[in-house]
């Protein structure tokens, strides 16, 4: 009798594990601290851009996917590592990133801003950038972080998330904080934020703007494909539009 | 006859028939090769216009619906009723001003970057517009200062709306420009594979044509010839092939050549006498029988003549047989001379001979036949190798349409007797032979006499 339990268990664990052949399960790494990209409700529930997309893309995909939490510092080498198949996690493509993951197509696209207190936010972005004065926070192993080490004076504040950024500058604990536009966009529109605001225009640099992608484990060299298939057939079946639409001011793609 | 060596060294025909096999795949290859290269261009056409054109038209649709985004955040910060909702438009107009989606020149981008300047300059007068109304006592000059400034401020926005509309719709022109370049490209490659398909089909035609004449030319006229030049063989006729062009249909050509010399040989051999080369007597019966029927048909006239040479067996006796062979020999080549279009001269055994002759009547036949026979012995009196002959003849021509050849060759016999039994050396016609009976004339010879009984004397 005893036999027989287990030899149905094995049957149950074989014809699942089937099961999952056919169908494909993905690990998506996210953080959930960048609204509105990837945040969470109330409810403490994973909402935004990038968790739509996701959901949307897993879906064409025909796959079963789950989130797992992941600071944005440690995306990449969660990737690497295969921890994680893939992350919609806000990438513009560098040299250095393109040798440890893969990368989707574009899903959207993005500029830099630098954001400040409402005094400042006729200035210069440029002015401000070679002022040895001037302390900016950065998301820790950003584009942002590494154009500031490499092309400014600030006293550069490495941060392991960008919600903590935000409550450094209202705690005036850092005078500026540099974030992509979009992002910076969210924030500043919420009526708590009005004493901040852009400072300058967006900073014309071809490392911090422009087509945004999904980062995909080089484990997968498939995968990179299939994904393309898919956000491509969203583009034309007007889904991508509609989660834009849901989540920003114009087309951002 | 085909006159035509075989030793010069000619072409073969199935080298021609190799070479148009090769005309005709070379010219479908190319065919159907410019075909599928045209087609594949116009795939690849597609593909293009799928990947990098599509793409781009959407690029130019999104940024007109952008631009129509921005003017709605612009009027929300002209005409909005409180700070936040402008101060939120005036952000998102800033950061669609500069995304970039209006990177698709630089004349878009700077009129979206003026556009948003403008709205920064009227967020900054309308926000302190509303704050200052919302004090409760304000100072009348700064408020009007600001109210004024907003108004030309709007009148500006009114007029850059304008710059927007226009920008919008030169996006959406491009856009539909590159949709109608791409279709009309794809219609061009369409027409082009129709003109390529066509061009090359009636250039597949033109060559089938050339190859069937070819084949024709150098195959069937030449084998149609030799089967023509064949029936003209069998009917006896005489046919003219010119020289083959290819080695095979020489070969045939020659071949009809042969035939033609055989058939006449077994003709000569079945129809002449080997030794006077005249016609033998069942050929000439038969000749004779034809004659008869035609001239009956046709209501001609027609005269038969037997000729004996007088006295031959004593040429065989004195002089032996091969003088006396020779002798027959000229005499036939003599008569032959005479003989005119259409007669015919047979030897019907010995010495005996006898002529045909069509169209010809009783009186026209005894000139002939007397000329003949004068001719005969002043020739043979000249020629050394043979003796002086002399020769009878008789003559009957065709008086009724029940007369029959045998009936006609007899009565000429008869004739012939006559002349013999006259004393030879002279014509006597069947006509006269019985008129003589009463009238005692009708033989023409040297010595005219009364006529003897008819007995059948041979010389």
């Amino acid at each position: 009798m005893n036999y027989l339990k287990q030899m149905l268990c094995g049957l149950l664990i074989l014809a699942s594990s089937a099961e999952s052949y056919a169908q494909p399960h993905y690990k998506i790494g996210i953080s959930d601290s960048f609204q509105p990209f990837n945040y969470r409700d109330a409810g403490g529930e994973l909402k935004g851009f990038n968790v739509d997309i996701a959901r949307a893309l897993c879906k064409e995909m025909q796959a079963r996917c789950d989130f797992v939490v992941t600071p944005f510092s440690k995306v990449i080498p969660a990737l690497e590592e295969g921890l994680i198949d893939f992350a919609t996690s806000n990438f513009l493509i560098t040299p250095e990133r393109a040798k440890r993951i893969n990368f989707s197509a574009k899903y959207y696209r993005s500029t830099t801003s630098l954001i400040g207190s409402l005094d400042s936010s006729h200035q210069s972005p440029m002015a401000i950038l070679s002022d040895k004065n001037a302390v900016i926070a950065t998301q820790q192993s950003s584009a942002q972080a590494n154009y500031l080490k490499a092309n400014s004076q600030v006293q550069i504040k490495e941060i392991s998330s960008i919600g903590a950024g935000l409550e450094l500058l209202r705690q005036k604990k850092v005078d500026y904080l540099i974030a992509p536009t979009l992002f910076a966009l969210n924030f500043l529109q919420k009526s708590e934020n009005v004493n901040l605001d852009f400072i300058g225009n967006p900073i014309d640099h071809p490392d911090l703007s422009g087509s945004v992608h999904i980062g995909i484990s080089k484990h997968h060299p498939q995968l990179k494909e299939k994904m393309d298939h898919a956000l491509n057939a969203m583009l034309v079946n007007g889904q991508l539009r509609a989660i834009i639409n849901q989540y920003f001011p114009f087309d951002v793609y | 006859m085909f006159t035509d060596s075989m030793t010069d060294r000619k072409p073969r025909l199935r080298q021609l028939i190799g070479r148009l096999a090769l005309l005709l795949i070379v010219s479908f290859c190319m065919l159907i090769a410019s075909i599928l290269g045209l087609s594949h261009s116009a795939s690849q056409l597609a593909q293009e216009s799928q990947k990098h054109l599509l793409p781009k038209i959407h690029e130019h649709q999104r940024a007109a619906l952008n631009l129509e985004r921005l003017e709605h955040m612009g009027d929300l910060v002209a005409y909005g009723g409180n700070i936040s909702l402008i101060r939120k438009n005036a952000l998102a107009a800033q950061v669609l001003a500069y995304q970039p989606s209006f990177e698709l020149n630089e004349s878009t981008q700077k009129i979206v970057r003026t556009t948003f300047d403008q709205i920064k300059q009227i967020r900054t007068v309308r926000q302190k517009l509303l704050i200052l109304q919302g004090k409760p006592n304000n100072e009348g000059t700064q408020l009007n200062t600001l109210l004024r400034q907003e108004e030309q401020l709007r009148a500006l926005w009114a007029e850059q709306k304008l710059d927007l509309f226009e920008l919008q719709n030169r996006i959406i022109s491009t856009a539909t420009q590159m949709q109608t370049h791409t279709m009309q490209q794809i219609s061009l490659t369409h027409q082009k594979i129709l003109l390529v398909g066509g061009s090359g089909i009636t250039i597949l035609l033109l060559v089938l044509a050339a190859i069937s004449y070819q084949l024709l030319k150098h195959l069937v006229k030449p084998v149609q010839k030799a089967s023509n030049a064949l029936l003209s063989i069998e009917r006896g006729e005489d046919y003219h092939l010119k020289p083959a062009r290819y080695e095979e249909t020489s070969t045939i050509y020659h071949a009809v050549d042969r035939l033609a010399v055989n058939l006449k040989t077994l003709h000569d051999m079945a129809t002449t006498d080997s030794l006077t080369s005249c016609l033998n007597r069942r050929y000439f019966v038969e000749q004779a029988e034809l004659a008869l029927q035609q001239a009956k048909q046709d209501n001609q006239s027609l005269a038969l003549v037997m000729l004996d040479i007088d006295h031959f067996k004593k040429v065989n006796d004195t002089h032996g047989h091969a003088t006396g062979d020779m002798t027959l020999k000229h005499f036939s080549q003599w008569v032959k001379q005479n003989l005119p279009q259409g007669g015919r001269l047979g030897r019907l055994g010995g010495e005996e001979f006898a002529m045909l002759l069509p169209s010809y009547d009783e009186a026209q036949a005894m000139m002939l036949a007397d000329h003949i026979r004068s001719e005969i012995a002043e020739y043979s009196a000249n020629t050394e190798e043979i003796p002086a002959i002399t020769v009878s003849m008789g003559v009957r021509s065709l008086t009724a349409v029940t007369d029959k050849l045998d009936r006609l060759l007899s009565q000429a016999d008869k004739a012939l007797y006559h002349a013999k039994a006259q004393g030879r050396n002279r014509v006597v016609s069947y006509s006269g032979f019985i008129n003589s009976a009463s009238t005692g004339s009708g033989s023409s010879s040297p010595q005219k006499k009364s006529l003897p009984p008819l007995n059948r004397e041979r010389p």
